[in-house]
């Protein structure tokens, strides 16, 4: 519909109008926004009282509190703003296998509807790309919800390809960013536990409210379409392994890659990040609408 | 047992062949994937595990078991049954008195030639002689201990 993809369907985006994301700490934003700021200004929310001074505009002097202390007070509120919204895509060599799953393509997905509900919230949107084949997504802020349909057509012409240190890059885009704000990622982390421990930190480190958001292809995750002695080789870095494939082996592979989403999950949860994943056997309207909360976002 | 064409054995050759052909097979398919860090916990090969074999179905079983057989059939079995009777029919017609180059009558060279023949048979089984004239009929009661018999 307008250029997005066919599950942006009307209802679908009705209901994601109605979410909006949630931070776990206040940011500072660019513009008025839904969002309560750090900053002092004029939403009806009550922040704090200050002495009165000269020049300041006594329609905020609290004249009750006078009565009573005899004092000029000058009433302060929260500052309501957009939140600056980050959201990265992982575009590396490893979300294009295997091809069946479709798992860019869900990533892309998932980035779009984030990026609609901030849009849609009077947010904005910084689009960013790790790895990756195709034009390069400008990483710019984006506000307003028709933006939408201009995210969509860049996301589109991009191919997943090539190998990226996911760590040493989100240390790299993180010195890029100069506001903190919700940070999004979408990847496999199909990587070293290391190396997403690492990279995940550093957002927390520099304050930023992160949702990780994990895709893997439920043939992926199910070892399917493998079976009897198979060379395995690493879409990123090549390596081959030799491995025979039968039920057993299968049950062991699929538990081996339940374990590394649960230590992520569990990485995720003790740092106070929320996390989130979807395996791509599954509808994503669906998927979307019933991880609200674990996404960090609310009605 | 015997087999009428033993050379039809030489085909078994082909059951290595059959065996190379499975373990050719057998060469892993290569398969790229998103990440082999899962696949780290699994062993190697079968056939390059301690004690190994390559994955040898069903299938191959049937055709070693249909390539056996068509051999073997080639090969031309045939069982010896031992306790065969045995029938001579020695005709004792008047052409058989005449006499041959070397002075002796056919009869009398037909009569070698079936104790030469009996002599090598050890089958064990009831021989019994017939002749043809006057009328065809049984020289003696069937016997075992062939020699004797054609002396008498």
């Amino acid at each position: 519909m307008f250029g997005l993809p066919d599950e942006f369907t009307p209802g679908f985006l009705a209901r994601l109008e109605k979410l909006r994301i949630r931070t776990r700490q206040r940011y500072a934003g660019l513009g008025r926004g839904m969002h309560l700021s750090p900053k002092r200004g004029s939403s009806l929310e009550f922040n704090d009282y200050r002495h009165y001074s000269p020049g300041d505009d006594f329609r905020y002097i609290d004249w009750g509190l006078y009565g009573r202390s005899d004092k000029l007070y000058i009433k302060l509120f929260q500052e309501e703003e957009d939140l600056l919204t980050y959201i990265f895509v992982d575009a590396s060599a490893s979300m294009g296998f295997p091809a069946g799953d479709r798992k860019f393509e869900s990533a892309m997905l998932t980035a779009l509807a984030l990026a609609y509900v901030a849009l849609a919230s009077g947010d904005r949107v910084m689009l960013r790309v790790l790895g990756g084949k195709g034009a390069k997504v400008n990483p710019s802020f984006v506000n307003g919800r028709h933006r939408i349909v201009e995210l969509a057509r860049r996301l589109a012409d991009l191919k997943p390809g090539g190998q990226f240190d996911f760590a040493a890059s989100l240390a790299t885009e993180l010195h890029s960013i100069r506001r903190a704000g919700k940070v999004f990622i979408v990847s496999d982390f199909l990587m070293l536990f290391n190396s997403v421990t690492r990279g995940l930190g550093m957002f927390t480190a520099a304050s930023m409210d992160l949702t990780a958001v994990q895709i893997l292809g439920g043939r992926e995750l199910n070892g399917q379409g493998l079976d009897g002695d198979v060379e395995v080789i690493d879409s990123e870095s090549g390596e081959r392994l030799r491995v025979s494939i039968g039920e057993r082996e299968r049950t062991q592979y699929r538990e081996t890659m339940l374990r590394l989403t649960r230590e992520i999950k569990s990485f995720c949860l003790k740092r106070g990040l929320h996390y989130s994943l979807y395996t791509t056997d599954h509808d994503f309207q669906q998927f979307f609408v019933r991880a609200v909360r674990d996404l960090g976002l609310a009605h | 047992m015997g087999l009428l064409y033993p050379g039809a054995l030489v085909f078994f050759a082909l059951i290595p062949a059959l065996v190379l052909a499975y373990l050719a097979k057998e060469r892993p398919s290569r398969v790229t994937v998103s990440s082999v860090m899962a696949f780290r916990a699994l062993r190697g090969f079968r056939r390059e595990r301690f004690g190994g074999w390559p994955r040898l179905d069903w299938m191959f079983f049937a055709e070693v078991l249909i390539l056996s057989l068509v051999v073997l059939a080639l090969a031309g079995p045939f069982i010896w049954q031992r306790s065969a009777p045995l029938a001579v029919v020695l005709d004792n017609s008047a052409a058989m008195q005449a006499l041959t180059p070397s002075g002796k009558s056919r009869f009398d060279l037909a009569r070698e030639k079936l104790d030469a023949a009996l002599s090598v048979e050890d089958g064990g089984g009831e021989i019994s002689v017939y002749v043809t004239s006057p009328q065809p009929r049984r020289v003696a009661p069937p016997f075992i201990i062939h020699c004797q018999s054609m002396r008498r």
